[in-house]
């Protein structure tokens, strides 16, 4: 195992409410380089938000998340220029419509990065060759399928080359049997050595791919440790009804 | 039958100078309805909230009068508080801030259609607020506004004749004219029928062009 | 990128327009600002895009002699004496018959023409009118806002000698005898002038005329600073051959 390993992400005691709602109560949690985090629990439970709390889409009410060093949650933080660092994957792939895949993709690298179009669009082709789909660049998010726009969503993060990639629930949007090339992806992505964090339900993943695993109720974490840990030994008891019941309804191993 | 005829294209340039008139009234109001209108969308969507309250108030005033109505308001009722306004604008007035309350709501709906993961989708590769906006977001509530606005274009277009109210010599009016000497009101009117009809289909199908050609595959159909 | 030229042009466009609205100067003469309803031949109408008719052409000799510029502003009649109240238009000529009524709401200048109420009639009707009264029988039409109309309104209706709907209101006069030359009603009720332009052009008849001597007066908004002027050019007008000369051109 690798020795001082960085600490890209930490969450520090961060709270967030939504009107009288405490989504968030108090979370902490530190996230190294090469980590892959699946975050599991109910729904409603606040996982998503602590993902959009990250880079800043829903900034927390109290708490500190420093990114790389960085408190991207204090004053004078240009949060364009962080944001880049985490890339993220959404539910609902929320690809841009109205641009075809390689646009999608060489859209940050043109507009944010600042980069000349050739170049931009050589290495978004080169992204979209990582997930497996060169053969449709030209293609309308409209004429992709969902497994094939949420690979364009992943290769339009990774093409900003983030220091670490976040994952909302990327495959629960999806028809089962395009689920897995969406798993591939994030596989071969893991082995590769990118830093995720991921809020999913598929167990398979979280059990092979994993290094660790969070289980959130109600705002706090209840528990968090390695998959084996977690899935044959968890310390509370309602790690281990919860992840009985996820195993019966999402299958254990991955394809 | 004959006769008919050539007292039609007698008149006809006298007809087509009015129908020109009814275009120029038309295209006005839209435009000055669609300035205000995205501005109108814009606030109700992301401005402060006594702002939206206050553009909620002003579409639901412009909504609920009867355009004549407007028009005389602002043709004959603001001369009391000191504003004088000719006739010609106050005609672009009127139907412009009538057609502005309906247009944001055709803007508004588009965008909110759009969804919020779009923008935060723009957010999480670098993008600021109003980059987002303008690159991802409003160009796709382009395309999904055009068919709303093509139809309040026609809906202005017909209105138009409305303006012979404050004496403006469009198409109508131009027909009343020739009407009082010639005393043919029916082959006059039905003239004017049929340009309108034409004046009609003419912009409808520019603006079916015009939707094509920004059609995105699969985009604006399952929409 | 193209969106943003799209949105400048019509920012721009909206600049210029909101301008225009407040930079309406005036340069040179004073402008007489003349309102008219140009749908009633032979006192006004449009030929080839251009007013002509009695009340134009006395507006163009009266603009002349009080050294102005001629401005003619073309409404529904309607709205004629709501738009010298709102102050868009200086005066309005459009063969107003001078009344009571009118007078509590405007000013007018002497009298330049009188009429008398004439009762038309399809060319082949066998209606006969001997005596004023023998009205109340039939279905008659007039011109909204008339003279004509008021007549019948005031002395039959709300006499109750006839019944609400046996006057119909038109916003012309064509209208008005369009539907009578349908079978729709029986008669029209039109200033006599009129009457005479209308039998050149339509098979119609004057079947008695209502002796009323009403007089046509220019409509001036109350206490109109330019009345004193109007009244001493009118008066320089009527005597003069240039009168006489529209008159032969318009009314024979």
């Amino acid at each position: 195992m690798s020795e001082k390993k960085e600490k890209l992400l930490q969450i520090k005691n961060v709270k967030k409410s939504f009107g009288k709602n405490t989504v968030l109560d108090g979370i902490n949690l530190d996230v190294y380089k090469g980590d892959v985090i699946v975050i599991i629990g109910p729904s409603g439970t606040g996982k998503s938000t602590l993902l959009r709390c990250i880079n800043m889409l829903n900034p927390p009410d109290e708490g500190n998340i420093l990114i790389d060093g960085t408190d991207i949650t204090g004053k004078g933080v240009d949060l364009h220029t962080e944001r880049l660092k985490v890339g993220m994957v959404f539910q609902h792939f929320a690809l841009f419509k109205h641009l075809k895949a390689i646009d999608n993709v060489a859209l940050g690298l043109i507009k944010v990065k600042k980069m000349k179009k050739k170049k931009a669009y050589e290495k978004a082709l080169r992204e979209l060759d990582r997930v497996g789909l060169a053969d449709h660049k030209e293609k309308y998010p409209a004429e992709l399928s969902g497994g094939q726009q949420q690979r364009v969503g992943i290769a339009r993060a990774l093409a900003l080359d983030p220091l670490l990639m976040l994952f909302d629930e990327p495959t629960s949007a999806l028809d089962p049997e395009l689920i897995g090339e969406v798993l591939m992806v994030m596989k071969q992505l893991a082995e590769d050595g990118m830093t995720m964090l991921c809020v999913t339900h598929e167990m398979g993943f979280a059990k092979s791919v994993s290094n660790e695993i969070v289980f959130m109720e109600e705002g706090n974490i209840v528990e968090k440790g390695e998959p084996n840990q977690m899935f044959n030994n968890p310390e509370h008891k309602r790690t281990k009804s919860f992840l009985h019941k996820i195993s019966e309804l999402y299958g254990g191993e991955e394809s | 039958m004959l006769e008919g005829i050539t007292f039609i294209i007698d008149n006809l340039p006298l007809l087509l100078k009015g129908a020109w008139v009814a275009v120029e009234i038309t295209v006005l109001s839209i435009l000055l309805g669609m300035v205000l209108g995205i501005f109108i969308a814009f606030f109700r969507l992301y401005g402060p909230k006594p702002v939206q309250k206050l553009l909620k108030f002003y579409e639901w005033v412009f909504r609920g009068l009867p355009i004549l109505v407007i028009l005389f308001l602002i043709y004959f009722g603001l001369p009391t508080l000191g504003l004088n306004i000719p006739a010609f604008i106050s005609v672009i007035l009127g139907l412009g801030l009538r057609s502005s309350a309906y247009q944001s709501q055709i803007y508004r709906g588009a965008i909110l259609s759009i969804g919020a993961e779009q923008m935060e989708a723009g957010l999480s590769i670098g993008l600021s607020r109003i980059r987002t906006l303008f690159f991802i977001i409003i160009p796709q509530a382009v395309r999904l506004s055009l068919p709303g606005f093509t139809n309040e274009f026609t809906i202005v277009l017909k209105d138009s004749p409305l303006a012979y109210a404050l004496g403006i010599a469009e198409l109508l009016k131009q027909g009343r004219n020739i009407i009082v000497t010639s005393f043919r009101p029916f082959l006059i009117y039905l003239t004017c029928a049929i340009i309108y009809f034409l004046l009609f289909h003419f912009f409808y199908y520019f603006f079916r062009k015009i939707t094509e050609r920004f059609k995105v595959p699969g985009y604006l159909i399952n929409k | 990128m193209k969106g943003i030229f799209v949105k400048l042009t019509i920012v721009l466009v909206a600049v210029i327009m909101i301008f225009s609205l407040f930079s309406c100067g005036q340069k040179g003469k004073e402008v007489l600002k003349v309102g008219t309803n140009a749908e009633y031949p032979p006192f006004e109408y449009k030929e080839n895009d251009k007013f002509v008719g009695v009340d134009m052409e006395l507006a163009k000799l009266l603009a002349d002699k009080m050294n102005m510029e001629l401005e003619i502003l073309d409404m529904d009649f309607d709205s004629l004496i709501p738009s010298l109240a709102a102050n868009k238009i200086d005066i309005a000529m459009a063969a107003i018959t001078i009344t009571e009524e009118r007078k509590q709401k405007v000013d007018f200048s002497i009298p330049y023409y009188s009429v008398d109420q004439a009762i038309i009639a399809p060319e082949d009707s066998d209606i006969e009118i001997n005596e004023e009264g023998d009205l109340t029988e039939y279905n008659i039409g007039a011109q909204n806002g008339t003279t004509g109309q008021i007549h019948i309104s005031k002395n039959y209706i709300e006499e109750r000698k006839m019944k609400k709907n046996q006057l119909g209101k038109y916003a012309t006069n064509i209208e008005a005898i369009t539907d009578m030359l349908n079978g729709n009603i029986d008669l029209v009720i039109i200033d006599s002038s009129a009457a005479k332009g209308y039998m050149k052009l339509k098979p119609i008849k004057i079947i008695y005329t209502i002796k009323t001597g009403e007089n046509y007066g220019i409509a001036m908004p109350k206490n109109s600073p330019l009345k004193k002027d109007i009244d001493t050019a009118l008066k320089e007008i009527l005597k003069s051959d240039k009168w006489t000369d529209i008159l032969n051109k318009y009314i024979k």
